[in-house]
């Protein structure tokens, strides 16, 4: 009994000392103005998820107030990301592109490289995505020459990017070049969606140059890493491959079962034009 | 001895005179009646066809026969079958034949709801053509008045029981619904003066509100201090994730969502 008491005592005094004068680094302290951001920023992701982007597009703004009221350059940038995404998706291309700028265009604020990086990279997305190749691949070119000398988490991005800019074009061997550096990339920073990408680019390239069994190993791959994410689109896209690569190697049977696990995916997310694709290429492979 | 001299001339060729007053109005009655006898029909050419009923009322020979809503014929006869049922003949113009097949159906209806009776023939589709002399329709007769007011008295009678039963249900004095009523209107009676404590209530709660709600924000400073402070210390901050700003996510494979694509 008494060994106990003493057991007890030692513990209770041990804590004690712990918790005065032991332990690792207290969490710094986020300021009023900092904190408010913080709650804005907050706010504005879950307007946006739930699709109400005129909520979202006021909150990122009431964030980006107070990120310049405190000169919080990290902060002014993410918001400006923020802001030009929800106008990308008002379908407000001029406004999305200006919020860009501003983190681009020197003002005097010392934004980081990262940021300037992001920012150049989403421009080249933007331009791509409208079908001005000579503007993407311009400023995908900025994107990886801001990259340069930081730790730069947009870079394997940047590659998939070139990757996919490459296989538009034909250019099968760029292509594969570009998306095996973005797999190097995206497998050392740990990011598992773009990992997939590059892991899909490189099924979708090896495809391009008639290397099915190549295709359909990667496309194997990045189902096994989509199916983690649960990204219904992208199982869907993985599917399609996997079954076009089977029925250029004469496996029809094996490539049905695929388009029909396609077009099985694409109903439960309500893709109606995948949905469609998988029952022509169903009716391709049909004896 | 002669009443009238022979020789007076207004009697000169009397009986010719009346003889051909005689023929004349002998034509004219003649051609009066063969007149009258084109009108109804009497030398038009018939087709006699007939159908079996259960009961010849309302039936008489004579009776006019239409096919949508024009005369077409009348009947001519009824007669007991060996099974005592009515065998109806009816003659129809010729002209009209064509409209009359086997498939046609007879019926006995009124004109109006208490004009006269008529019999109204359907006309038929059938392609081998119109029935031949002597062939055989279908009958139905239509309900009468008695057979309408007979249905309407099934359906109301056991309306107005129910009725009846409803309404001494409601008056019995030891009935649910007059015992409702009665506790209705005891509540609706206490009912000032509930309200009148109430709104004693909530006068004293008003004035006690700013001072609670005051309490209730210091208190809630208080804890939050106090969470803040436990929050900070180690170890519980390491399990603690601060919230931070995010920035969107922007996918390298497509911006806005995958549409399914040829590679």
């Amino acid at each position: 009994m008494p060994r106990l008491r003493v057991f007890l005592f030692s513990a209770a005094v041990s804590l004690w000392l712990s918790s005065c004068f032991g332990g690792g680094p207290d969490l710094p302290v986020p300021t009023e103005q900092q904190a408010a951001a913080v709650q804005w920023n907050n706010q504005g992701h879950a307007a946006f998820k739930d699709g109400d982007y005129a909520q979202a597009l006021a909150a990122y703004r009431k964030a980006l107030e107070i990120n310049r009221s405190t000169e919080d350059a990290d902060g002014i940038a993410m918001e400006l990301v923020n802001i030009s995404t929800v106008y990308d998706r008002l379908g407000d291309r001029a406004n999305s592109l200006n919020a860009l700028d501003q983190i681009l265009v020197p003002s005097g604020i010392p934004i980081p490289p990262t940021r300037k990086a992001e920012a150049a990279y989403r421009k080249a997305v933007y331009f791509f995505e409208d079908g001005d190749a000579a503007q993407a691949s311009s400023w995908s070119a900025k994107a990886l020459a801001l990259c340069q000398g930081a730790s730069c988490s947009v870079e394997g991005r940047i590659f998939n990017l070139e990757a996919r800019m490459e296989l538009s074009k034909k250019n099968t061997a760029a292509s594969l070049t570009h998306a095996r550096r973005a797999l190097a990339v995206n497998r050392s920073t740990g990011d598992k969606i773009e990992e997939a990408n590059s892991l899909r680019l490189i099924a979708d390239a090896s495809f391009q140059s008639k290397d099915f069994a190549t295709a359909q190993q990667f496309y194997d791959d990045a189902f096994r890493l989509d199916k983690e994410a649960g990204s219904a689109a992208k199982i869907a896209l993985d599917l399609m491959g996997l079954g076009r690569s089977l029925a250029q190697q004469g496996r029809r049977a094996e490539a049905a079962d695929f388009f029909r696990r396609t077009y099985s995916v694409s109903e439960g997310a309500g893709d109606t034009k995948a949905m469609e694709e998988a029952t022509a290429e169903i009716k391709k492979v049909a004896p | 001895m002669a009443i009238l001299q022979d020789d007076d001339a207004r009697f000169k060729g009397l009986e010719k005179k009346i003889g051909i007053f005689v023929l004349v109005a002998v034509v004219g009655i003649l051609f009066a009646v063969v007149s009258i006898g084109i009108q109804q029909g009497v030398f038009a050419s018939t087709t006699r066809i007939y159908f079996v009923t259960d009961s010849g009322q309302d039936i008489n020979e004579r009776m006019a026969v239409q096919l949508s809503g024009f005369k077409i014929g009348h009947v001519v006869q009824l007669a007991l079958t060996e099974t005592a049922k009515v065998r109806v003949t009816l003659s129809i113009n010729d002209k009209y034949m064509q409209w009359i097949r086997s498939d046609s159906k007879a019926k006995l209806l009124k004109e109006g709801f208490i004009g006269d009776a008529v019999i109204e023939i359907t006309p038929g589709t059938d392609k081998n053509g119109p029935l031949p002399e002597e062939s055989t329709i279908v009958f139905a007769r239509d309900p009468g008045l008695n057979d309408v007011v007979g249905n309407l008295y099934d359906e109301v009678v056991p309306l107005i029981k129910d009725l009846k039963r409803v309404t001494e249900y409601i008056a019995s004095p030891e009935g649910d619904f007059r015992q409702s009523v009665r506790k209705t209107n005891d509540l609706l009676s206490s009912l000032p003066e509930t309200r009148k404590k109430l709104d004693a209530v909530l006068t004293d709660t008003a004035n006690q509100l700013p001072s609670i709600m005051r309490s209730g924000r210091e208190t809630l400073e208080k804890s939050k201090k106090v969470v803040d402070s436990v929050s900070r210390t180690w170890p519980i901050n390491k399990n603690i994730e601060p919230p931070k700003a995010e920035m969107l996510p922007a996918d390298s494979y497509d911006n806005r969502g995958i549409p399914a694509r040829q590679p």
